[in-house]
């Protein structure tokens, strides 16, 4: 019984909450200097980055990247720990419910699974979609300049 | 010692259940559970298996399973209406699309937003999970300037931020299949073996998860509410981004005097366009109307080839 208390009291004191960090949940994205869309970019980050939070504000996750200090928007990132691979699960200091395993549930896996039921649905133009419908933040910026917005 | 026992057994179904238990943990559990005397082995694999369960269960879809859900309804419904990829013009709608979507709170997806005009006389427009907003060229062809255009693009990324596509298909069910399949990831994991994942239970989960969006944004539409709910938020993103709100109500407008005419597309799945009206001026304020920049008239002319 003294063993499994200290086992209790010991998991408690070592097991890290990851309470101060923040995992990045959309393929890519940007660190900005300051907590505006359009503000220069001090760091990209992708998919799963882990990155240290220091605060919060109108919409805005300030984090410590690069030694530096910057923003993202709160959507872009996760409280869960994203994790790739089912074997990194065993790793991490985290249960399930603190846990997004990345490329399970919905995934590119079941989409393969999905068009072979389905193969009148036009994956190839969602992809031509993706590639051709898009702007790019100094397209985007021009265009609020050049139109009076904001 | 009883008590102790009591407070060991609580801290430990806590622990695995709810807290910052670590894997390792999850494995010794059943043994050390069945030592405190209050459950046997078998007993205390169930508890713990059930407490997994419990923790593994998924409240809502992360933002890569509502891209993948996204990607399969725009599959669907580009099969029906082709995209229309006019370079200029594509480019200028995900232009509006993002001055738009940057303004808002939910300003960047897994996949990002892409804005697309497809090929239909009806007037219509809808969004996927994600962030795909699609546009019928007939609902553009109606439309007299940048700000409106801009309305319509709005109400659909009210939508994507309010997770209305996603949220309707985000039952007991689909959430079973993500949490059996996250369970099978994890377990798979922890006993070092190799498996398959649970790809039929996935796929079918997939397949029931796009019907239920696709009949929203083609036959039942979403709530009244989440409607006017996407509206109300449409006007706030026009303002914030220095677009003129009123063009929503004008938009609404031109869909009213079409009533009766046409009885697809956005007329068969939002309330009558004098109701959203109504609803909207008696939640917004328009009383600092702006007024619409010529800048932006001319770029609307020459992009959409409209005469001056």
């Amino acid at each position: 019984m003294r063993s499994l208390l200290l086992l209790v009291v010991g998991v408690v004191l070592t097991s890290p909450c990851y309470a101060d960090d923040v995992w990045v949940q959309v393929r890519e994205s940007r660190v900005r200097a300051k907590p505006l869309f359009y503000a220069t970019t001090i760091q990209s980050v992708k998919y799963g980055d882990r990155l240290s939070k220091i605060g919060e504000e109108n919409g805005w996750v300030g984090v410590r990247a690069g030694g530096r200090e910057g923003y993202l928007p709160l959507s872009a990132v996760s409280a869960k720990v994203i994790v790739f691979s089912s074997a990194d699960v065993a790793k991490v200091k985290a249960d399930p419910s603190e846990l997004v395993l990345a490329g399970k549930g919905f995934s590119r896996e079941i989409e393969q699974s999905f068009k072979k039921d389905n193969t009148s649905a036009r994956f190839d133009l969602v992809d031509r979609v993706e590639r051709e419908a898009r702007a790019s933040s100094g397209e985007v910026e021009r265009f609020i300049k050049q139109g009076g917005l904001k | 010692m009883r008590a102790i026992r009591t407070f060991s057994l609580f801290s430990f179904i806590c622990l695995v259940g709810a807290g910052c238990a670590n894997s390792a943990l999850n494995q010794i559990g059943a043994s050390a559970l069945a030592s405190t005397g209050y459950v046997d082995s078998q007993q205390a694999a169930g508890l713990l298996s059930s407490g997994q369960k419990i923790v593994a269960s998924q409240e809502e879809l992360t933002a890569e399973q509502e891209y993948y859900l996204g990607r399969a309804v725009s599959a669907k419904v580009l099969s029906s209406f082709p995209p229309k990829l006019d370079v200029a013009k594509t480019k200028y709608l995900n232009e509006i699309g993002m001055t738009l979507a940057s303004a808002s709170d939910s300003p960047e997806t897994f996949g990002g937003y892409h804005f697309v005009v497809i090929d239909s006389p009806t007037i219509n427009a809808m969004s996927a999970p994600g962030g795909f907003v699609f546009i019928s060229s007939g609902f553009v062809r109606e439309l007299p300037d940048e700000d409106s255009l801009a309305a319509v693009l709005a109400h659909e990324i009210a939508h994507v931020a309010h997770k209305d596509g996603a949220n309707a298909v985000s039952n007991a069910a689909l959430f079973s299949a993500l949490s059996e399949a996250s369970m099978q990831g994890a377990s798979i994991a922890v006993s070092q073996t190799s498996g398959a994942p649970a790809l039929g239970l996935l796929t079918n989960a997939l397949s029931d998860s796009v019907e239920g969006v696709m009949e929203k944004l083609l036959t039942k539409g979403f709530d009244r509410s989440q409607e006017y709910g996407a509206d109300l938020y449409a006007a706030e993103l026009l303002r914030k981004a220095g677009y003129n709100p009123s063009a929503l109500v004008k938009v609404l407008q031109i869909l009213e005097a079409q009533t009766g005419k046409d009885n697809a597309g956005w007329f068969a799945t939002h309330p009558a366009p004098a109701d959203r009206i109504e609803e909207l001026q008696d939640e917004f304020s328009f009383a600092e109307v702006q007024t619409t920049s010529s800048a932006r008239d001319a770029r609307f002319k020459s992009v959409m080839g409209r005469k001056g």
